[in-house]
């Protein structure tokens, strides 16, 4: 599949997701329970389970990445029928060797199973020895990864309870970017070609979203004014403050993905061979994610509502009642979740590392756009709106061309 | 990872942890939690009974005296009413009137280690802002601003050890203040006077963080987090709509700010778009950090990088130059300019790496008999 597609699944697949989060977390009311109480998040924050919900749609989140191994299997065998001729004649010899392994045997989540082939009496004794160095080192590893997505994926839904989408998706994408872009730089994963114009470029991209956020009309939150009401002496926006909060919580929650996105890529990326089956490749990385997915999962276990309350559970019975709320929840995994992330994990083997920091721009973008026209009441554009636009949409497209140099075609 | 470019990383997160360090009370006022303290609805609006209201029931901590400053006793024409107001509304309260004489006379009198400090404000409002912090630490009462004119008498909030109004956007504000004589809190204010007397060569930030509001916010959130704040030591806060401009609310508000200079008109455009701002502290944070990374990198391939390269470069220089200035002079007439610029210049010297360097010095076939080898055959 063509790198440009596999952006832009990556992209709409994280609109679609952010689109159905936020939509669960501004949900107003949970319809009537049969003894006729109405439960909103509101009215349960007193047994806890306003802020739960946050914690629990990070559970999900992380219940998705179990997913990941089936689709990316699905993927693996459905590629063939993807692919061109030309593109699968020009794998290499040893990839259905591979292909062929990973059928069979299944993939073993051990590191030095899934990284370093060898000889099958080590692998006997190794397996006699389950708890060996390697195996502690490598859920080390997961679990740091766990940690640094916890905090991030907590702050996005935190954020997403307190702001609207666009607002969100604006500053949790400009801070991964900026992050991710300087860590790469400076661990040495990214490439050191034109790095003054490239940082020429992105500064252009930056003040383009910052010309977005200060002029959009239909944002609520930059454009939102801290003015006080003459007649009352109040804020005018009594949620100004508390959008203030979403934003710095989600940018700041934001600038852990620096970290992951280095780490996993030294972990995780730097050990794969370029002769090696993309679709295995894919396997073994999913089988990661389902891991850091199932630690993630375990951590957040202590932060679920508390079930032996029998408030709490009748709550929690009206929420998973809800219709609305599930259907948000699977079209959230289904088409935005799982998209996004084979996506991810196939652009960053596909194309060079830095390249996959052009979808957070682009995340901006689509995001105003499905805003646009999600939002039938709010489309007023302003003049400097657009400019801001058109600075981040060319600034995305010289990034796109400079950053994916050398793209490797499989 | 190379030795100068952890040396950046270094001083980068040395440098955020000090900036952390040094505004880490400015960022905790980002967290509005004056709800907690806020006085109860019972407590401002107590329930009438047949005789009297709960309120008068309760003691009265916070003794009768209400504080006001000015210059002199001249009051400005559109302060007279709601000054006038205060003091009919309360006729069995002490009133003073604290003018500037009376001020440095009591700081001179009580606090005689406060008075050079004090002397040495540069705006008259700093002068202002100090006093009232003493007078309440030293008899307590209650401490309005001229501007604020009495809508209801201020029993209900005496019975609490001390309080502070909640501004907007966050923190809390000196124009209205009550305390008991000798409250933790206050003692706490003017012990911190000292050490936030700074100039922030800026007019209005200089007096915000002085002695104005910023200043009081910030005392207030180190008192909050590090003193006991209990029954005696608490410090309630009025929220806005008990303050002004509602049916129960104690205070009305006419024109004031008289201290609002030209760049107070530009601090507030500044909070208009406060949220914009964080957009732009990220934009900012990433322009500063990415410079300096794209600096690093220019350093790394630049001729710098290479002192030796850089030196016999420099060398070349001089010595083409010194054979301009010989052959200028006639000295040596043989070479021509080309030949010389080949000879002096290092870069010419190196063997080139194709074709045409000989075979033999890039790789010796050891199997041919080859003269520098013996042959073990």
């Amino acid at each position: 599949m063509s790198t440009t597609l596999l952006w832009f699944s990556s992209v709409i697949g994280y609109v679609i997701q952010t689109k159905c989060l936020s939509n669960i977390q501004s949900r107003k009311e949970i319809p009537a329970g049969p003894n006729g109480t109405i439960a909103t998040p509101e009215a349960s924050s007193e047994n806890g389970n306003s802020g739960s919900l946050t914690f629990y749609l990070t559970f999900m989140y992380f219940a998705s990445w179990l997913l990941l191994v089936p689709v990316s299997r699905l993927w693996k065998n459905m590629r063939p029928m993807l692919v061109s001729d030309s593109e699968s004649n020009r794998s290499s010899p040893f990839d259905s060797v591979n292909g062929e392994s990973a059928n069979d045997g299944g993939v073993d989540t051990l590191p030095h199973v899934l990284d370093e082939p060898q000889p099958r009496i080590a692998v006997q004794q190794q397996k006699q020895k389950i708890v060996s160095v390697a195996t502690i080192k490598y859920v080390a590893k997961l679990t740091v990864l766990a940690l640094i997505m916890i905090v991030a994926n907590l702050t996005y839904n935190m954020a997403l309870s307190l702001s609207p989408a666009f607002d969100v998706a604006l500053i949790q994408n400009t801070a991964i970017f900026e992050i991710v872009t300087l860590l790469y730089g400076v661990c040495g994963i990214s490439r050191k070609n034109y790095v003054f114009r490239n940082f020429l470029i992105m500064m252009n991209a930056v003040i383009g979203i910052l010309i977005i956020s200060y002029t959009k009309a239909t944002c609520d939150m930059l454009a939102g004014k801290l003015s006080v009401n003459p007649n009352t002496g109040e804020l005018s926006d009594p949620f100004l403050f508390d959008r203030l909060k979403g934003a710095l919580i989600c940018g700041l929650g934001a600038l852990i993905m620096g970290p992951f996105a280095v780490l996993w890529n030294r972990w995780f990326c730097s050990n794969i061979s370029k002769n090696e089956n993309s679709a295995v490749v894919l396997v073994k990385q999913s089988t990661h994610m389902a891991l850091i997915g199932i630690i993630g999962m375990i951590i957040l276990l202590p932060f679920i509502p508390k079930l032996p309350s029998r408030e709490s559970l009748e709550s929690i019975s009206l929420l998973y009642n809800d219709k609305s709320f599930w259907v948000s929840l699977l079209g959230s995994i289904i088409f935005g979740s799982l998209p996004n992330l084979i996506s991810i994990l196939e652009l960053n083997r596909k194309a060079p590392a830095e390249y996959l920091t052009t979808c957070n721009l682009g995340a901006i973008i689509f995001m105003g756009l499905a805003e646009w026209i999600c939002e039938p009441t709010q489309t007023t554009i302003v003049r400097w709106e657009v400019i801001g636009y058109i600075m981040l949409t060319v600034s995305l497209l010289v990034l796109s061309v400079t950053l994916g140099e050398g793209k490797y075609h499989f | 990872m190379r030795k100068e470019l952890k040396i950046l990383i270094v001083a980068n997160i040395a440098l955020l942890l000090s900036i952390i360090h040094y505004t880490f009370d400015l960022l905790t006022l980002c967290i509005d939690d004056t709800f907690k303290d806020a006085f109860s609805d019972e407590q401002l609006n107590p329930p009438k009974t047949s005789n009297s209201t709960l309120s008068e029931d309760r003691p009265q901590l916070i003794p009768k005296i209400i504080h006001q400053t000015y210059k002199t006793d001249d009051i400005p024409e559109q302060w007279v009413e709601g000054r006038q107001k205060c003091i009919d509304l309360h006729a069995d309260y002490t009133y003073i009137l604290w003018t500037d004489e009376k001020s440095d006379s009591f700081i001179k009198e009580k606090y005689p280690w406060f008075l050079d400090t004090f002397r040495s404000y540069e705006y008259p409002i700093e002068r202002a802002d100090a006093i009232r912090y003493f007078i309440l630490s030293h008899y307590g009462g209650v401490y309005i601003d001229l501007d604020d004119g009495c809508e209801r008498r201020l029993d209900p909030l005496l019975a609490v050890p001390a309080f502070l109004r909640k501004t907007s956007p966050t923190g809390v504000s000196n124009d209205v203040m009550g305390s008991v004589p000798g409250h933790p809190f206050f003692l706490k204010v003017i012990k911190s006077l000292k050490h936030y007397k700074k100039n922030w060569y800026i007019p209005y930030m200089t007096i915000m963080g002085s002695t104005g509001p910023l200043f009081i916010s910030v005392v207030w959130k180190q008192y909050k987090r590090w003193s006991s704040t209990a029954e005696n030591g608490a410090v309630r806060i009025l929220q806005p709509a008990d303050y002004k401009m509602h049916n129960n609310s104690f205070f009305s508000i006419s024109k004031g700010s008289s201290w609002h200079t030209g760049d107070a008109n530009f601090m507030k455009i500044l909070e208009n778009h406060i949220l914009s701002c964080v957009v732009t502290g990220f934009i900012f944070g990433f322009f500063i950090l990415y410079g300096e990374f794209t600096f690093y990198t220019w350093l790394c391939s630049g001729p710098f990088n290479n002192k030796r390269h850089y030196i016999q470069w420099l060398g070349d220089k001089l010595k083409l130059l010194k054979w301009k200035i010989i052959s200028s002079s006639g000295k040596d007439k043989e070479k021509t300019p080309a030949h010389a610029r080949y000879e002096f210049n290092s870069k010419s010297r190196r063997s080139r790496k194709d074709s045409n360097v000989p075979y033999d010095s890039i790789f010796i076939d050891i199997e041919s008999n080859h003269a520098k080898f013996t042959d073990l055959s």
